[in-house]
């Protein structure tokens, strides 16, 4: 199976909750906000180029728009094949913290 | 929130435009604004425009990443089509990358032979400020032009110019052409030579030259007389491995000589060749030199190389010269001596004087080979230009299509460019592999020590670097201009033969250049070769097949002459023999006469022996050679030749006879002769008859002439051999026939002759194998019309003839434009013989008859085979 790294994670995640809205810079801001993690505004292309070429998202750019003063902007979809390495990602995740809680308890992990 | 004011800044834009890739530049400005747009709501104006930059600032290292990941994409990209037309295309893609790379391979050759031309002498530190001083002794514009000057000129320049000269040094070896050295091993064995590069020098000359020693001290080496040092070879040739310094080295069987130092490997390019350098002081022994002769002004045997100070000019120096002559000189020679001062730089490649030290070369090759090397590489980027357009034809549609799909111009050119960066890459390293395999064999027929090693050379990997970027530019960029040109719908419909006509304008165009240049060349190899084998066929005016010259200057064998000559006589082989100052037909010394009453001139003269002129074949005018029944002839008998009688003004040969030339009588006029290189003309000449005593029996006669039979060639030296060791049993025998020295003079011509030849061959293969391609495609592109053809009914010969005529005209143009070229250069080149060839038409119709029949013949092989294919092949999908 796949294993996403923790920034693939998040960002697949953030194009999910944004739906529609998920452009480059919304994509920044919402981060920002979830995680505190902030990316220069070039450097946010970055991971999500990586994550196009790897087919779990997909791009688009949107042509010129009135609040973008004539400048289009790029949106990013979830892909199928994104979407069934999320569902992976959940389960393995749901898996491993799948501890009694008297572990949990005693190692003070809730 | 949505004004114009959130428009980022112009710099930020610029930048933006620079450091993002095209297709993103858009979208990431949008961005930068949003966030401007934003920040500026927030925390007001200034505030933002701040953030803004900082923003930019730390975006720039995702955004060169990204452009240079883009670039590589793209130059992948486009090298895999490469690969791929190359593939699709293989025979014109190989043809096409032969011809470049025997281009590029014979333009380094060349220009690495011109470099090492160029560079002779150079190496030395102090090069700019070496001059050797020349001591022209004219009247009237005759006399000698001679590189080497007196032997006390060093020691007066030194002292008349201590601000100056800073040191000076003389090469000196009696101008003597061998000098015998003679080594007594231990075990009795004697070992003894001849040996023709050995010079006296003065003990600064490790100190004005960079040479080196391997072994002893350069401080010291030379200083104090009777010091000799040697170089490797001849260390081993004497010693075997034996260390050499401290052992003794016999001169001449009288004088004892210590080795005291081993010398550094000669470099090639120096036009010093030496193998033993042999302390100065050595010649205060008058029983070396004679006293007399070590401070006389007349005899100029010394090259003398001055050091000059630095911020000297040598230019003032020269001017102070001529009180320098008055000074010194004896009083008679006031009027004809000239002393100049040449740079060291330039004695390879400028210097043709009397005496040089050895042969030189001449600059007018240099500047033929340089020709020839542009001609060549031009003629195979010519080529690669025809080829690539001409198949770019078959390429319009995957043009067009990018096109279609968005590429703009500009990224079409680049992708062309890689290209043809990338074949010339391939054809580079294929020169390189051709550098490696063919340069032992141009090492061998230049003799010369070329070594491609751009690691040890760094000016190498430059010249290499730049060769590569300008042809693949050369030949790149209007391939590239042209085939991205074309609209696509254009393109697309299929449509192609305006756009193929459009292009063969230039096409034409290149082609008749590069034909011009290949006839150019073929017209200059036949008019070199032809003035070679001129100069080798012309009638010396003597025969020089069987003389063998003996070198005796200095040899104790010239005390008995008269027995040593009546031994060999015995001998019915040995016809006659003599004795010559200099090589005759090479080199010759001069002296003063008055052939005009009242006006002595210096005139070119040989003394010689009895027998003179049969020796050497030399026919007469009148009167007689110089014979031992007249026992007077040493002192008052002379020998002209006719060119002499003519400036003298006598009527006749016989008219001649008997009268009085400088005091001396006429007893013989010979007819001209080559007595010096055939580069010169004949002038007027004076052979004079040796004085019988030993002194200048030794000194005058520096070799002895022999003509023997040649059936029994060896035997008749053995015989010598064994004669001249029972006269004088310590010194080396040694001979060389007198034909082959001779020879050695038109070494260059020679040399150029076949290097010519050569890369005249290969620039019309080039230019063939680029024809051949044009050829193939422009027959390709016409098979309909020819299936047509043949379907009504023409003839394949016909067929064959339109197909080739067209290239043809063309060639014949080409023919038309080289001819003036050719005659313009060949003239020029040709100026530089006496004697030469008159440019007759045949050169000219013979290169333009060989052009045209190459050409036909390539291209009719081509059309030959397409108008041989069935019609129905080719119109079936009509």
């Amino acid at each position: 199976m796949t294993l996403l790294s923790r920034t693939e994670e998040m960002l697949l995640l953030m194009v999910c909750k944004l739906q529609d809205e998920a452009y480059g810079m919304q994509i920044r801001n919402e981060v920002k906000e979830v995680t505190g993690k902030l990316y220069s505004i070039g450097g946010i292309y970055v991971p999500l180029d990586r994550l196009v070429a790897k087919g779990f998202l997909k791009m688009e750019d949107v042509e010129a728009s009135e609040d973008r003063m004539g400048r289009p902007r790029r949106r990013f979809t979830i892909t199928a094949e994104g979407l069934s390495v999320l569902r992976e990602t959940r389960q393995m995740e749901l898996a491993m913290w799948d501890l009694p809680d008297t572990i949990l308890k005693k190692m003070k992990l809730v | 929130m949505k004004n114009l004011k959130s428009r980022i800044p112009w710099l930020g834009r610029k930048l933006l435009q620079i450091l993002v890739p095209d297709h993103q530049v858009e979208l990431i400005i949008g961005d930068f604004e949003e966030y401007l747009a934003a920040k500026m709501d927030e925390r007001g104006r200034s505030i933002a425009r701040l953030l803004f930059w900082y923003q930019l600032f730390i975006s720039t290292p995702a955004f060169v990443t990204q452009s240079i990941r883009f670039r590589v994409l793209i130059f992948r990209h486009s090298i895999q089509m490469a690969v791929r037309n190359l593939r699709r295309h293989f025979v014109h893609s190989l043809l096409n990358l032969v011809g470049l790379s025997i281009g590029i391979a014979s333009f380094l050759i060349i220009m690495l032979y011109v470099q090492d031309e160029r560079s002779f002498d150079t190496f030395h530190e102090k090069s700019d400020r070496i001059y050797r001083v020349l001591d022209f002794r004219k009247v009237n514009n005759m006399g000698e032009e001679s590189a080497s000057a007196p032997i006390p000129l060093a020691e007066r320049m030194l002292i008349d110019y201590p601000e100056e000269v800073q040191a000076a040094v003389r090469f000196f070896n009696f101008q003597a052409p061998t000098l015998a050295l003679a080594y007594q091993e231990p075990s009795g064995e004697l070992r003894q030579f001849n040996e023709p590069k050995l010079f006296f020098v003065d003990k600064e000359f490790f100190e004005v030259f960079d040479f080196g020693l391997k072994e002893g001290d350069t401080g010291s080496a030379l200083i104090g007389p009777n010091k000799i040092v040697l170089n490797a070879e001849m260390a081993a040739k004497y010693f075997d491995s034996e260390d050499p310094i401290g052992r003794i080295i016999r001169f001449e069987d009288k004088h004892d000589f210590v080795v005291s130092g081993v010398l550094d490997e000669l470099p090639s390019n120096t036009h010093l060749k030496f193998d033993f350098l042999v302390s100065f002081e050595t010649l205060d022994n008058p029983e070396v030199l004679r006293e007399g002769l070590r401070t006389r002004w007349i005899w100029n045997p010394c090259w003398t190389y001055l050091l000059l100070k630095p911020g000297v000019s040598a230019e003032s120096l020269e001017n102070q010269f001529p009180s320098f002559v008055k000074r010194h000189f004896p009083e008679s020679r006031h009027d004809r001596v000239k002393l100049y001062l040449q740079p060291l730089e330039d004695i390879h490649l400028y210097s043709d004087l009397d005496y040089e030290m050895g042969p030189n070369s001449n600059v007018i090759y240099i500047r033929i080979f340089t020709t020839i090397a542009i001609f060549i590489i031009l003629i195979s980027c010519i080529n690669f230009i025809n080829l690539v357009t001409a198949r770019a034809s078959k390429r319009y549609i995957e043009i067009g299509i990018r096109k279609v799909l968005g590429s703009n111009r500009a990224q079409l050119i680049w992708q062309l460019l890689h290209e043809s960066f990338f074949l010339s890459f391939i054809a580079l390293l294929l020169a390189l592999l051709i550098i490696w395999v063919a340069l032992p064999f141009v090492n061998e027929l230049t003799s010369k020590h070329l070594v491609l090693d751009p690691i040890q050379y760094p000016w190498m990997l430059k010249w290499l670097v730049i060769t590569y970027l300008s042809v693949s530019t050369l030949s790149g960029v209007y391939p590239a201009l042209t085939i991205s040109r074309h609209q696509p719908s254009q393109v697309i419909k299929g449509y192609l033969a305006s756009v193929g006509k459009a292009g063969s304008t230039f096409r034409k165009f290149l082609v008749v250049g590069q034909f011009g240049l290949s006839i150019v060349l073929i017209i200059g190899t036949i008019v070199a070769l032809r003035q070679f084998n001129y100069l080798q066929k012309q009638q010396l005016g003597f025969q020089p097949e069987q003389v063998v010259l003996l070198p005796t200057l200095r040899s104790l064998l010239m005390e008995r002459y008269d027995a040593f000559k009546g031994a060999l006589l015995q001998n019915p082989d040995i016809l006659s023999l003599t004795t010559v100052e200099d090589v005759p037909g090479m080199r010759h010394q001069t002296g003063g006469y008055e052939a005009i009453e009242g006006m002595e001139q210096q005139f070119p003269r040989l003394i010689v022996h009895d027998d003179f002129a049969q020796t050497l074949g030399i026919e007469m005018a009148a009167g007689r050679d110089f014979l031992s029944e007249f026992s007077t002839d040493a002192d008052d008998a002379v020998i002209i030749n006719e060119a002499m009688v003519r400036l003298v003004g006598w009527e006749s040969a016989e008219a001649a006879l008997d009268k009085l030339f400088d005091d001396e009588k006429v007893v013989g006029v010979v007819k001209d002769f080559h007595f010096s290189s055939l580069h010169n003309p004949i002038g007027p000449f004076v052979l004079e008859r040796v004085s019988d005593d030993a002194r200048s029996l030794s000194f005058s006669a520096r070799y002895i002439a022999i003509r023997v039979q040649t059936d029994r060639i060896q035997e008749t030296l053995e015989f010598i051999e064994n004669k001249w060791l029972s006269f004088v049993p310590n010194a080396p025998f040694e001979y060389s026939f007198l034909n082959n020295m001779l020879a050695t003079q038109y070494k260059g011509e020679s040399t150029l002759g076949k290097l010519v030849a050569i890369f005249c061959s290969l620039s019309i293969l080039i230019a063939c194998m680029g024809l051949y391609g044009l050829a193939s495609f422009t027959a390709r592109q016409r098979l309909k019309e020819i299936g047509i053809r043949k379907v009504m009914g023409a003839s394949v010969s016909g067929l064959v003839l339109m197909l080739s005529s067209s290239f043809l005209k063309l060639v014949g143009f080409s023919i038309l434009l080289a001819w003036p070229v050719a005659y313009l250069v060949l003239d020029e080149w040709l100026q530089e013989f006496a004697y030469r060839i008159d440019m007759n038409i045949w050169s000219f119709l013979i290169s333009g008859l060989l052009g045209l029949l190459v050409v036909f013949l390539t291209v009719s092989f081509q059309a030959l085979k397409v108008c041989l294919t069935n019609p129905v092949n080719t119109l079936r999908n009509e």
